[in-house]
Parts: structure tokens; sequence; C-alpha cells
């Protein structure tokens, strides 16, 4: 099997795991309870918290652990819209954010929030002169991710901010699942950010939310106070730790592994410059981690079963459709119904080989037209 | 009396995007909204056979289609196909 999907999730690294089941033999106490092991265990998270701020440079937020960016994006946004909705009604999001996101966003205007959708420009980067123009003052809640999930588009998260606290009451939102441990990105221009632990090699079911400790918001889940009055439940103490370990290799490894991505990239875009009917989606300066593609003889769910069937996995991403099969995201950046309905994402990892690519690239090149 | 019926999912940003934009426009025409939600209002939405955009924006005069709209439209395309039903 050739897994090109490490977009969507990854195999968690060994010493990750290693940490996840040490702590789960040895740390199974309550960290809410009173009695010394206990208080030990809560100790130790606090600790783990500090260090995980010191890897990603967030000295002035706190960690909310959760389940994962879903869960993330969800208290970041209802949380904020709900919390400050005294304050105004007006909110604004990208049109490249993942479905977690999109959905928030969704769900509160169903509710009588005010939504807009910035404009992007041609290089999908977010159009900072209509984001200026949507700003109001009753914006509470502006949210635009890091990175872009099906096209690895980076956007200019510190300009992006500028705008954003020009207006006291609007808080801004990242989601920065595709970023943390891919790509160097300032994260403290950020007031909430979202992130999952599986997309950067660890176990699934843990994530966090940094919040500035300006921000106010409410919990969405109610009960006593745990590691953070915003997040009742018991603290996962060995997903926590192991967080952690994800968290620290990604940052530390991430300039060598970032040239490693850069270089399968290249090799990956020279295999495709020249195949007729084939198409590269991701602007210039996405990450090199993603890459979208059309392949505009089959369509996308064809060109996924075809490469399935020859132990090759990528994936295909259906926003904004009905049936499976058609990009809006794509659509809206390149205004190609073609494009839309071919698209399919490459995700690369350092676990990638050379050999692999090339495989993959003499399959595209059997059906490319 | 027409009513117009919108098909749309909650995470879908050209659903909200064109949302505001009916309403907005809806207000200046005496045309009631009923929404439809993509994912969990399937047997309601089965009849009008959807394609593979959202939204899908139909307007029914009589209890007959006379007008379906797919997709983003901007403020003016939309001002004139809604002129266009009243001519």
């Amino acid at each position: 099997m050739i897994y090109f999907d490490y977009s969507a999730t990854t195999p968690v690294n060994d010493t990750v795991l290693e940490t996840f089941v040490k702590a789960s033999k040895e740390l199974f106490y309550n960290p809410n309870s009173l009695y010394p092991e206990a208080k030990k265990t809560s100790d130790l998270i606090e600790k783990t918290s500090e260090r995980i701020k010191a890897h990603l440079h967030l000295p002035n937020h706190e960690v909310i652990y959760l389940s994962g960016a879903s869960e993330a994006n969800n208290l970041a946004i209802k949380g904020v819209a709900y919390k400050n909705q005294t304050l105004g009604k007006h909110l604004i999001m990208s049109p490249f954010e993942h479905s977690s996101v999109s959905a928030c966003f969704g769900y509160l205007q169903k509710q009588g929030f005010l939504v807009d959708v910035v404009k992007t420009l041609n290089n999908g980067l977010v159009d900072l002169d209509d984001l200026k123009s949507l700003m109001r003052e009753d914006t509470i809640l502006v949210s635009i991710c890091g990175v872009s999930s099906e096209l690895g588009i980076v956007q200019p998260i510190e300009e992006i901010s500028q705008i954003v606290h020009q207006y006291p009451n609007a808080t801004f939102h990242s989601d920065m699942t595709q970023a943390i441990g891919k790509t160097a990105v300032k994260l403290d221009f950020v007031d909430l950010i979202s992130m999952s632990a599986h997309k950067i090699y660890g176990l699934k079911g843990i994530g966090a939310l940094f919040r500035r400790e300006n921000v106010k918001m409410i919990p969405l889940i109610h009960g006593g106070k745990s590691t953070s009055k915003l997040r009742s439940g018991t603290p996962p103490t060995p997903l926590i730790l192991s967080l952690e370990k994800a968290i620290d290799i990604a940052t530390s490894e991430l300039p060598k592994n970032y040239i490693t991505l850069q270089k399968y990239h290249n090799l990956l875009l020279f295999g495709l410059e020249d195949l007729p009917g084939v198409s590269v989606n991701s602007p210039l300066g996405s990450i090199p981690h993603i890459t979208n593609i059309s392949v505009m003889a089959m369509q996308a769910k064809d060109m996924q079963a075809y490469l399935a069937e020859n132990d090759v996995y990528v994936s295909t991403q259906t926003a904004c459709s009905s049936d499976d099969s058609r990009s809006e995201v794509v659509y809206r950046l390149t205004k190609s119904e073609t494009k839309a309905r071919t698209s399919i994402r490459i995700s690369l990892s350092h676990l990638t080989t050379v050999e692999e690519i090339e495989r993959l690239v003499d399959l595209i090149r059997a059906v490319a037209i | 009396m027409m009513n117009v019926i919108m098909i749309t999912a909650i995470w879908c940003p050209s659903c909200i995007i064109m949302r505001s934009r009916y309403d907005e426009l809806l207000k200046h025409y005496n045309i009631t909204k009923i929404e439809y939600d993509f994912d969990d209002d399937t047997d309601l939405i089965a009849p009008y056979k959807i394609g593979s955009i959202l939204p899908v924006v139909i307007f029914m005069k009589d209890n007959e289609e006379i007008l379906r709209i797919i997709g983003e439209k901007s403020k003016k395309e939309l001002t004139k196909l809604l002129e266009g039903l009243y001519l």
C-alpha cells in the first residue's frame, strides 16, 4: 500500500505511542481528585501544558485539551459568538475553511448571526482589502485557517491579525490543523488556535484550542472545572502527554522535514509537468505537503478508485457538493468546472519515498490524455 | 401565491453567502421561503432531484416550478432573475 493521504491523518509515531502506553499504565489517576498521586498527575499536566506553550511560542495562551480540531473549532466559534453576542452578531470566515468551521458559521447564521465570507484573490490568498471593508464595529469573530486543507494555501496570518485587531470587540480564530508542525508560522498573532494531534503523527482523540488569556468565551461542554473551565471532563492524561510528545517531535524536526517535503513535492511536480490534461491546482507558495491536481480525463472519484485498485491512496475533497464529485474550493480558485470535478489531493510526508512518488506519477501518466 | 424552496447545507460556504443574499432580496417580494437541509431533510428534497451544486433555490407558483437557481449568483444576477418572474 502506498499512502498519499497524510493530510487526512498520519500513522502514530512510535515514541508518541510509547508515551501514551507508559502514561496509561502509570498515570491513570483522575487529575481532578485530591489525593497525592492525583495531585502529582495534575501537576504533570500543568507542566506539560507549559512545555506545549514553549514548543509553539505561545506564552500568553491557555491550552484547552479536547477531542480534536473539530471540537476546537466548534468551541472557538460558538463559544466566542454566544459569549459576545451582546457586543455584536457579525462574523467573518474564509471560503476555504474545513467543514467543522464552515458548519459552525452556517449554524450560527441560522440562529440570527450575520455572516460574511471574505473574498479571495486569484492565488487563493484572502483579499485583505475585502477583509478591511467587511470589518465593522459589531464584528466579534473572524476565522481564517492558517493553511487550507484541500489546497495547502498559506494565509498571511500576521496581516489578517493586524486588520482584525483594529476592532476591539473582534477575536481572531485560526484553524492551524494543517499548519502546526508542518510549516513555520507565527501563532502568537492569533487569539484562538485549533489543532489536532493525529495530523502530526499523534493519536486520534486529542487536540487543543489555544486561547489568548483575554478572549472571552463560554464552554460548550458544561460540568466541573477540569484543566480548563472551558472544557469539562476528566483530563485524558496519557493523551495529553502524547500530544506534547507529538508537538515536540513535529516542531523540532520541522526544518529537516520541510526540506525533505520540498524535495518530494518538486519531484512530484516534475513528474506531472508534461502530462497532458493534468493541472496543478495548489497555487505557488502552498505547503509542499499538499498538492491538489486535476487529471481531466477522469472524474475525481473514478481517479481515486483507479489509484486505490493499484494500492495507492489519495483523497478527494467535496465541500459544497452533493454528489461527492465536485470540489467547490477548486472551482472557486480555478473557475473551471472540469478541474473541480477531476481534482484529487495528494498529501506527502517525510515518510514518503521517491519510489512511491514515481509509482504515483506512472499511474497518472497511464490515464492522462 | 409564490414560494421558494431553498436547499442548503450548513457546512457549505456558498449556502452561507447566498442565504443572506436571498433573505435581503426576498424582503422586497411577496415570496415565502422554506429552507430544507441537504443532510437532514433527505426525504423532503428527494422529489426535487437536485444536482451536484448547492445551494439549490426553486421558485414555485401554484405548486409548479417556474425557476431554479443553482449555486452562487451576484446580487445583480439575482435581481434580474427575480424581476423576470414578475414581468
